[in-house]
């Protein structure tokens, strides 16, 4: 009898043993991981899912006019896209677009970052009144453009017309011009929210250095060239990424004003998969595009991100 | 007189500020006009400001 009560207590004791014990730091790690979790789970639902549902559609033969002829392909779409000829004219597009409205808009953003420079009412008055365009929608930036630039009734467009400066179709109507008009009205939009990244970047740069420069006598555009450019590099290239992603995706200025037109001068890459997708119903093209946009954009964003780090790699040496 | 260079710089500076964001701002003002003109004005031929 005695032996059987110290078995148990024996058995009693390894069960308490083993028994995991909730300390502190375990509440605390579980507390932080279901704080984490809607986070987590959003991301999963909103961005990881549909990315993934993507790349399982462009595997496909799928259009939504047939959707019981759905046939796994491979990669199949990939090559199709390669092969067509206004695919690559759209990358085309897309890369003519997104280079010249990004570098554009870096060239005055810069030039009017620099002229807010100074802090005053004056200036600080005019940037809330610059900031302005930036809040008006895409769409309707395109609508009041092609408004204003429509050779028969707009207000620019029928004096640009009259005045022999575009052709009776009108800036947007002309294959030759309506890529460089679209890359203005981007500049017009977005040119603002540069010149804030910017200006946020040169009233960060330290002061000392600059002054020291000016007392030994370097002149504005020495100061410019030799220390303000180099140091606002990393806040270039940052603006530069925002721009480049956006840019590359731009959609609703087009739509809104060419539509891709005329012919498929201004057909850029979102606005070909948008038009595969929901007006050709064959998803599987759709997301094949879709696809590769992701892919060029991260890759921009890895060029970017090496250019940001030996920028300011350099700008911390010096 | 190391004074009027700088004053001269200051009011060139400003005059391009203002004018890119008249600029900037002019579709805007377009749209705002715009809103509350009758449709014949709108699409009146040539077109005017008509404010």
């Amino acid at each position: 009898m005695g032996k059987q009560i110290e078995l148990s207590r024996e058995s009693s004791g390894s069960l308490i043993s083993t028994k995991p014990v909730m300390t502190f730091a375990r509440y605390r790690r579980l507390f932080l991981v279901l704080l984490c979790a809607p986070a987590f789970v959003y991301v999963l639902a909103v961005a990881v899912w549909p990315l993934l549902q993507g790349v399982y559609f462009s595997l496909y033969k799928y259009n939504l006019m047939r959707p019981a002829s759905r046939a796994f392909v491979g990669l199949q779409n990939y090559r199709d896209f390669w092969a067509d000829e206004a695919a690559r004219g759209a990358i085309i597009t897309t890369s003519i677009f997104t280079f010249s409205a990004v570098t554009l808009e870096l060239i005055l953003g810069l030039g009017l970052a620099l002229l807010l420079w100074r802090d005053s009412v004056f200036e600080r008055a005019l940037l809330a009144l610059l900031l302005i365009p930036v809040t008006v929608t895409p769409v309707a930036v395109g609508l009041i453009f092609r408004a204003l630039l429509a050779p028969d009734f707009g207000v620019l467009g029928y004096y640009f017309a009259e005045w022999g400066l575009s052709g009776p179709r009108g800036f947007l109507g002309n294959p030759a011009t309506a890529l460089w008009t679209l890359v203005a009205i981007d500049a017009w939009e977005w040119t603002p929210l540069v010149t804030l990244i910017l200006l946020a970047g040169l009233k960060s740069l330290p002061t000392d250095i600059l002054e020291a420069a000016e007392a030994d006598g370097a002149t504005l555009a020495q100061r410019f060239r030799l220390i303000i450019l180099p140091m606002l590099l990393p806040t270039i290239f940052l603006a530069a990424v925002l721009r480049s992603m956006d840019a590359f995706k731009v959609f609703d200025i087009i739509f809104a004003t060419t539509n891709g037109g005329p012919g498929d001068a201004t057909n850029t890459m979102m606005l070909f998969a948008v038009k595969e997708g929901l007006q050709f119903f064959n998803i599987g093209r759709a997301s094949t595009v879709a696809n590769l946009m992701i892919v060029c954009i991260a890759l921009f964003s890895v060029a970017f991100v090496i250019l940001i780090r030996g920028a300011d790699r350099k700008a911390n040496e010096r | 007189m190391s004074r009027r260079p700088a004053v001269h710089a200051l009011v060139f500076q400003r005059a391009v500020l203002l004018l890119a964001t008249c600029i900037l701002l002019a579709p805007i003002a377009w749209l705002i006009t715009t809103a509350y003109k009758p449709s014949v004005d709108i699409f009146s031929f040539p077109p005017t400001l008509g404010l």
